[in-house]
């Protein structure tokens, strides 16, 4: 579970930070771990264009934070909004336990959460 | 003489089980315990010779299932040094509290331990809410409860103080004697949570001198979906059951309805009688072994877990300074608890990481949750041994 990339996004994470007070902010929690994290998402024309985020937990869940936050960019809302535990898994390419799948879907159920909002 | 845990273990067939070519090493006894062929043959001879409901039908069946009932009920307030109809059979210690809280007249305030579990606070907050009564919490210090706190804080105005016997985060074991006692003086009930100490050190409520005493059956080998709640006859006989329903009534008019004696009032519905029955084979295999014995051998093994920690840089320890704790707590500088438990676990160690449903202790220590080890009789020194390595580990991966 903890390979190299995993490793190295938990402890340098990628687009780590805030945005304009004008995009979105959105804060997720997943209980079970004590995970929260922040984020901002730039939505233009339907299509994410930029998030940074600020993420406090397990290595896990800051590792999906980090990745997802460069993997999301250039995809539509609707698209985000369609991804599920699988795609998830795939992308991390690692096998998570039914508890650890919520620390990979911090990011994924938080932003989802936010372009419900919209 | 000193107990021997390998004399045991046979007993136990999810301890004989590998994971991924590994024996698992189980340490995860405070969440829940493991079930031993005793209990589980139990449970099996009522299903096959003795099923049907209890306390209703006349039948042949149906007295065999009514007398292991009442016998079920009997060697469980037995183990807590109760009288038989003092005891009501429950799910779980969550469904002791929620049914004390809900049916207890309280006119002053509720003082509720920080570092009691939600299943022991919440059932009190919410009945404060909806009653307007005022909850104040009992102070941590170092690990404990602060006593000094407590005598300041529990006074005339109290009418219940809620206690966690031994706390499933830091191990400690609070004076539940004294509190008894602080509370009778300002005229105060005591409810006990028992989740964490019946299983595994003597609990006498008359000694104790309690109002209530709440407990889990699958924590002290019986098998889930089992609990008690101890209450004093004369309080129980005044209070309103939560659930109403089957099996619980004297009389049913169309415009009166009379609830049955305690403590069949409070046990609507068809209860889980095997798993009652299996409760109190565990009470008595538990008993068989020794409470005494039980506590001295897990203190021994968690004074090994400390004195190793201790060895290992950048753990730190969360536990009183000066008892030898229940459960030992930790986190490390280099990984968050989860990531810690999960490289255990690949070394087939199971332990618990979280906040262990005690959030607001671990708000006021601003962690985002520990990890636990919780040893219990069946535990040996060589699993302790395995355990420290397995933590070793977690910092060679990070």
């Amino acid at each position: 579970m903890y390979r190299e990339e995993i490793l190295d996004h938990s402890k340098r994470p990628r687009n780590e930070g805030k945005l304009d007070e004008k995009d979105a902010k959105t804060e997720g929690k997943n209980p079970s771990c004590g995970d929260e994290t922040d984020i901002y998402l730039k939505v233009e024309d339907g299509e994410v264009k930029e998030i940074k985020h600020e993420t406090d937990g397990c290595a896990i869940s800051k590792a999906s934070t980090s990745i997802l936050s460069n993997r999301l960019v250039g995809m539509t809302v609707e698209e985000v909004k369609g991804l599920d535990r699988e795609w998830v898994q795939d992308e991390l390419e690692i096998d998570l336990s039914p508890m650890r799948i919520k620390c990979a879907m911090l990011p994924v159920k938080t932003i989802q959460e936010a372009l419900k909002e919209d | 003489m000193a107990l021997d845990p390998k004399k045991y273990r046979e007993d136990f067939p999810v301890l004989q089980e590998e994971s991924d070519g590994k024996q698992i090493v189980y340490l995860d006894n405070a969440a829940t315990t493991h079930t031993p062929e005793q209990v589980l043959e139990r449970i099996n001879k009522f299903y096959r010779e003795e099923n049907s409901n209890e306390g209703r039908s006349l039948h042949k069946l149906a007295n065999k299932a009514t007398v292991a009932y009442e016998n079920a009920r009997s060697t469980v307030a037995d183990f807590v040094g109760a009288e038989k109809d003092e005891i009501i059979f429950t799910r779980n210690t969550t469904e002791s509290i929620n049914i004390i809280a809900q049916g207890l007249d309280l006119d002053g305030k509720i003082a509720v331990p920080k570092m009691s579990h939600h299943s022991e606070q919440l059932p009190w907050r919410r009945k404060a809410e909806e009653e307007g009564l005022e909850v104040e919490f009992l102070p941590t210090h170092e690990g404990k409860l602060d006593m000094e706190a407590a005598r300041e804080i529990i006074d005339e105005d109290t009418a219940l103080v809620s206690v966690t016997h031994i706390s499933n985060v830091f191990g400690c074991r609070n004076p539940v004697e004294e509190l008894a006692e602080i509370a009778h003086e300002n005229d105060a009930y005591i409810f006990v949570d028992g989740a964490q100490s019946v299983p595994r050190v003597p609990v006498d409520v008359k000694e104790m001198d309690i109002d209530f005493l709440g407990f889990s059956g699958h924590k002290m080998c019986g098998p889930t979906g089992t609990g008690a709640v101890y209450g004093k006859k004369e309080l129980l006989e005044d209070m309103d059951p939560l659930l109403v329903g089957g099996g619980m009534i004297e009389t049913v008019e169309e415009d009166e309805v009379k609830y049955g004696e305690v403590p069949d009032k409070f046990e609507a519905g068809t209860p889980n009688i095997a798993g009652a029955i299996g409760m109190a084979e565990a009470a008595e295999y538990l008993q068989s072994i020794g409470l005494a014995d039980i506590d001295q051998h897990e203190r021994k093994l968690n004074r090994m877990m400390i004195e190793g920690l201790k060895e290992i840089s950048g753990v730190e320890i969360h536990a009183p300074e000066d008892e030898t704790p229940s459960v030992v707590s930790f986190t490390m500088e280099e990984a968050h608890p989860h990531d810690v438990a999960e490289v255990l676990n690949t070394e087939a160690v199971a332990v618990r990481a979280g906040h262990h449903c005690a959030q607001p202790q671990h708000q006021e220590l601003d962690l985002a949750g520990t990890v636990r080890a919780s040893p219990y009789f069946y535990n040996t020194e060589e699993e302790v041994e395995e355990f420290l390595e397995a933590v070793k580990k977690v910092k060679e991966v990070f």
